[in-house]
């Protein structure tokens, strides 16, 4: 295939012409929906579809070259060595800056593809509106991987070798975090989109909520996949334990993570109420300007991290305008347009819309707070050239307390009517909840001491969280209520998205109970352990037994075997290692991590001694892994809620009914 | 040729996005809110489905019925009866044109600033073209991923180090003799193989570890009638590179003593302790270069510059005022004591010319140089104060202070104030 004409060539030209059909997309459909000419708008959605099959040309020409290694493709060159395994040599596609922002360029054109496929019940001037906006985010991109950051540039001659790719990104972490995150990000292009045309048509469409809501769940799920991948790479990799570092790399995919949490829940509220339209159409501008400012704070190299592998100014400046030209133009679209919707249904201050507003307000707020956290040492650094690092206690002051009122009052929001509400009603019906709570602290309590309340505290409010999930898919099948043998089929009966709701705000439980267990209740033993020396770590024995150089495809490795016994009975022999890459000159942990249970322990190697010991690290990590499991609830909730694809009205319960029986949930439709 | 065909089919298909929608038949775009309305009547059937099939309570549903009716009439009421705004040729005529001109006009503009249209594709496997090269590479990375999962075959390692000597990959090679030292047990060979691998390693310098593999070596060799010569070679070349020339002919000479008069390596032993008398001299003469590479205490920096095991240090190129080559040469030849004399009539050559011109630094150094190695310690202070009184550049002052101290001379904090 090669023999005959350059791939390399044909996938620098595809995206070529992707650019120019952009151009075309930004401009024609918007044309042809201000003078309802329907020929006009249906050029947007063909146009949409063409550019999804130039970009994915592209992008599968430079994974070709990359799994060829034509190191005559300079990025091919920069990134990657012929020995590295087939593997990494297909994720290194996306392991550098050009790659990735292609990659970003790829998920784009795919989620306006999307839309044009699928969006045919759509109202036609909304979608042509839509696709235009769509196809400016593309045509910005676009320009700047081609004025900045063209991964088809070709060297002449061509190099024998490559330079092969950041040992660190040398990880099947590597391979899906990336997309994931990328799928999240761009995802809320989608809900951007939406929400500059209505602002454009000057209205919202009863179809306009109905459509928001799934893609950005989609795009939700896959950011919290992405995040929870990222962070269990960060923990496994870095070797140094940690799982969450407030990196401003971390924190940038974090903050659309929060917005696009309350996009989520307002965006029910508008589906369901035709309420707070305004707001949701702010939520998602905001949430889109965030992740726009994620890929600018990672892709710029504003930041020097283990992420920001992109150090040009010039790409940085370019970013910059894109930013400044998406959120200002948006947000000053939004000060002219708004005022002109028309606002949608009323209700109590205690409802279920309150009780989102409520979540709404307190997730925006620690948007900000992280927003705060890392932005001002950027912009300190700016202005004085001093250098400062926000961390953990920061975010201990800010963000911990705005959660806590948060994910207490979380248990009650599906437990609210509709438009009105009853608060004693609900904390009746939650009774199980709390008592079951007050135990697990109480139990909690016993078996670590009365030293150890807040943390106590924080195991309960996970448990809180589980169980008022289940208590709400309890109560509305009728089970609290003596329902007996009903209660089966009025729980196979209930809509899918309210087990969504249950298993999402689990996943939260769980999550929650993961994060507090690790950071109270870890083990950390530090020691210098020479040949059959051994230390504890918790319940474990770890005996250093001897030391194996190797050798892999493309680095050298030391491998340090360690004996982990309990009560004095061998389990196993672990093996964390040191290795070292040749064509960067670069090194690399790789701890051992051994899980038992939910619990694990996590080996790795410090530097050599002198004397010829070795400095072993070891951590008890109890219940580590549920805060990865329980984000995969999170994601998994949001998934079934997907699958629902009913409409879905909000409608309080009829006065009459409510004074005639005792207080029940509204279950309208939902 | 066939890439501007396929230039060409990509860039009529892209035309043909926008052309082909633009000449299908126009119908009637319906405002927002007639859209709302449909939106709203598609509910209702829905919810007359969900409550058939008993998905829904009767009262909610009532109640979902009475929403959605009254965001439908909402609607209804704001519907206008839809424009019908046909025709418009003009705007397609100029979306056409656009597409027909634009699209290429951009796409070749960009491409043919950045693209290379002429280059084919380079891959790798194509490029190398020798499947025999590929051949071993292949062997060793299976050989690699089978010790990767049986680590304790120490028979593996040890043929795995060889190739890897052979493969120019003398730290690979290292690790590997390493591995079979610690699964099969240290040997008098495998110590050696060791040693010669990290020497190799280091780019000819015997280093503390080198040396520990040598020792080893010696160790394991007690037992056995032959010993372990070639570490003891080496071990005599780690002491030369640390500057003690003396010490490691000696061990030679011992060497060369105790082996076997049809030892096959006597020859090379004899040569080396040759060239090492050689470099001996040579290490003087250098006193009269520019100031490296030094000699005596200062000699370390030595063994850097040899590029192979076991060769003398390459002959320093002559500089104004030093010996010549022939001069050197003939050094070479001397009987010691005459080579002694030959080097000390040079040295109050210097002396004295530095009394009729004192103003140079350069000889000031190499003067100071050799009385330190000569280890006439008085003479090089005395050297140095002259030195720092009458040379005018400062430049030059400053060195000459600094070589005093790097020399340890007494008395020389007070005289580089």
């Amino acid at each position: 295939m090669s023999g005959f004409f350059s791939i390399a060539e044909l996938g620098h030209y595809a995206l070529v012409l992707a650019l120019a059909l952009s151009l075309i997309q930004s401009t024609v459909p918007l044309w042809g929906a201000a003078a309802r000419d329907s020929r006009l708008i249906r050029v947007g959605s063909a146009t949409s579809i063409t550019t999804l099959f130039f970009v994915g040309l592209s992008f599968a020409a430079l994974v070709y070259a990359y799994v060829i290694s034509d190191f005559s493709v300079e990025n091919v060159w920069a990134n990657s060595h012929s020995a590295k395994p087939m593997l990494y040599k297909v994720t290194g596609v996306w392991g550098n800056h050009e790659g990735s922002m292609l990659l970003w360029v790829l998920i784009l054109a795919l989620f306006g593809g999307l839309v044009a496929m699928f969006g045919g019940n759509l109202p036609e001037t909304l979608k042509a509106r839509v696709l235009a906006v769509q196809a400016w985010v593309a045509s910005a991109f676009l320009l700047f991987i081609l004025f900045t950051s063209n991964p088809f540039i070709r060297l002449d001659p061509t190099p024998g070798e490559g330079q092969d790719l950041n040992p660190i990104l040398q990880d099947i972490g590597l391979a899906v975090h990336p997309p994931l995150l990328y799928l999240g990000y761009v995802g809320f292009s989608i809900a951007f989109s939406f929400a500059v045309a209505a602002l454009i048509e000057g209205r919202v469409d009863a179809a306009w909520a109905r459509w928001v809501r799934p893609w950005t769940l989609t795009a939700w799920l896959f950011l919290t996949l992405g995040i929870s991948m990222g962070s269990y790479w960060a923990y496994y990799e870095l070797g140094w334990g940690g799982w969450w570092f407030w990196d401003p790399v971390e924190n940038a995919s974090f903050m659309p993570w929060l917005s696009g949490t309350a996009l989520l829940h307002s965006a029910i509220v508008m589906e369901k109420r035709g309420a707070l339209k305004i707001w949701t159409v702010l939520l998602a501008i905001l949430t889109f300007s965030l992740s726009l400012l994620g890929t600018f704070l990672v892709r710029s190299g504003v930041l020097t991290s283990v992420h920001a592998f992109a150090t040009d100014p010039t790409r940085g400046v370019f970013i910059l305008m894109i930013l400044v030209l998406f959120i200002g133009g948006s947000l000053a679209l939004f000060a002219w347009r708004a005022p002109s919707l028309k606002q949608g249904g009323l209700f109590a201050p205690i409802s279920r819309e309150g009780a989102l507003l409520f979540n709404n307000l307190f997730l925006v707020a620690a948007t900000a707070t992280v927003f705060v956290g890392t932005l001002y040492p950027l912009a300190l650094e700016a202005v004085t050239e001093e250098k400062i690092t926000v961390g953990a206690p920061f975010y201990n002051l800010t963000f911990v307390p705005l959660m806590i009122p948060l994910l207490l009052a979380v248990p009650y929001g599906p437990m609210l009517a509709w438009k009105r509400g009853d608060l004693i009603g609900a904390s009746q019906r939650l009774g199980v909840a709390m008592g079951v709570t007050l135990l697990a602290v109480v139990v909690t309590l016993v078996f670590t001491g009365t030293e150890g309340v807040l943390p106590a505290l924080g195991i309960g409010l996970g448990i809180w969280l589980i169980v008022g999930a289940l208590n709400e898919l309890a109560d509305r099948s009728g089970l609290t209520r003596g329902a007996g043998r009903h209660a089966l089929s009025r729980f196979m009966g209930l809509p899918r998205s309210a087990f969504a709701t249950a298993i999402a705000h689990a996943g939260l439980g769980v999550t929650v109970i993961g994060i507090v267990s690790t950071t109270s209740y870890q083990i950390e033993t530090i020691r210098s352990l020479e040949t059959g020396e051994s230390l504890q770590a918790g319940a474990y024995t770890i005996t250093y037994q001897d030391f194996i150089p190797q050798t892999g495809p493309n680095y050298r490795e030391d491998v340090f075997r360690l004996q982990v016994s309990k009560d004095g009975e061998d389990l196993m022999t672990v093996a964390p290692t040191k290795r070292f890459y040749d064509a960067r000159q670069m090194a690399t942990t790789e701890a051992a991590i051994e899980t038992f249970w939910f619990s694990q322990l996590y080996l790795s190697i410090g530097e050599p001694q002198e004397d010829g010991g070795v400095t072993v690290r070891a951590y008890y990590k109890p219940l580590v892994t549920l805060i990865w499991i329980g984000s995969l609830f999170m994601a998994a909730g949001g998934l079934v809620s997907l699958t629902d694809r009913r409409f879905r009205v909000g409608a309080a319960k009829p006065a009459k009914v409510r004074l005639a029986k005792k207080p029940r949930t509204a279950e309208a439709g939902a | 040729m066939l890439l501007w065909l396929a230039i060409a089919v990509l860039t009529a298909v892209a035309i043909l996005a926008v052309l082909v929608p633009l000449s299908r038949e126009a119908k009637t775009v319906a405002p927002g809110a007639a859209e709302d309305a449909a939106v709203y009547r598609r509910q209702l059937t829905e919810l007359e489905r969900e409550r058939e099939a008993g998905r829904i309570g009767k009262e909610e549903a009532e109640a979902a019925r009475a929403e959605i009716a009254r965001r439908l009439l909402a609607a209804e009421r704001e519907a206008e009866p839809a424009a019908d705004r046909k025709g418009g040729l003009w705007r397609r005529r100029a979306t056409a044109i656009v597409a027909l001109t634009g699209i290429p006009a951009v796409a070749l503009a960009f491409y043919m600033a950045q693209g290379s249209p002429g280059m084919p594709d380079q891959p790798l496997q194509a490029r190398l073209g020798t499947p025999s090269g590929e051949n071993i590479s292949l062997l060793v990375a299976r050989t690699e991923e089978y010790l990767s999962r049986n680590p304790d075959d120490g028979q593996g390692w040890e043929i795995l180090a060889p190739v890897y000597m052979r493969l120019g990959r003398p730290r690979d090679a290292a690790r590997a003799y390493e591995n079979a030292i610690r699964v099969l047990g240290s040997s008098t060979e495998r110590q050696t193989n060791l040693g010669d691998a990290l020497v190799m390693a280091a780019g000819g310098v015997v280093t503390e570890e080198a040396r520990g593999a040598f020792q080893a070596a010696i160790e394991a060799a007690k037992a056995s009638e032959e010993g372990a010569p070639e570490a003891r070679f080496y071990l005599a070349l780690a002491k030369q590179q640390e500057g003690d020339v003396a010490a490691a002919v000696k061990e030679l000479r011992e060497l060369l003593e105790g082996a076997p008069a049809d030892a096959p390596w006597r020859e090379a032993v004899q040569e080396t302790i040759a060239r090492l008398a050689g470099a001996q001299n040579e290490a003087a003469a250098a006193l009269f270069q520019s100031p490296e590479p030094q000699v005596g205490p200062v000699a370390r920096s030595l063994p850097e510059t040899h590029p192979e095991v076991g060769s003398p240090a390459p002959a320093p190129a002559p500089a104004a005022g030093g010996p010549s080559e022939e001069e050197v040469a003939a050094a070479a030849e001397m009987a010691p004591e005459d080579r002694m004399a030959m080097i000390e009539g040079m040295v109050e050559n210097l002396a004295s010319r530095l009394e009729e011109q004192p103003d140079d630094a350069e000889g000031w150094l190499k003067l100071v140089r050799s009385y330190a190695v000569l280890g006439r310690k008085q003479d090089a202070v005395e050297a140095v104060r002259s030195a720092l009184s009458s040379v005018s550049d400062q430049g030059g002052r400053r060195e000459i202070a600094q070589l005093a101290t790097d020399l340890g001379l007494p008395g020389m904090e007070e005289l580089s104030q």
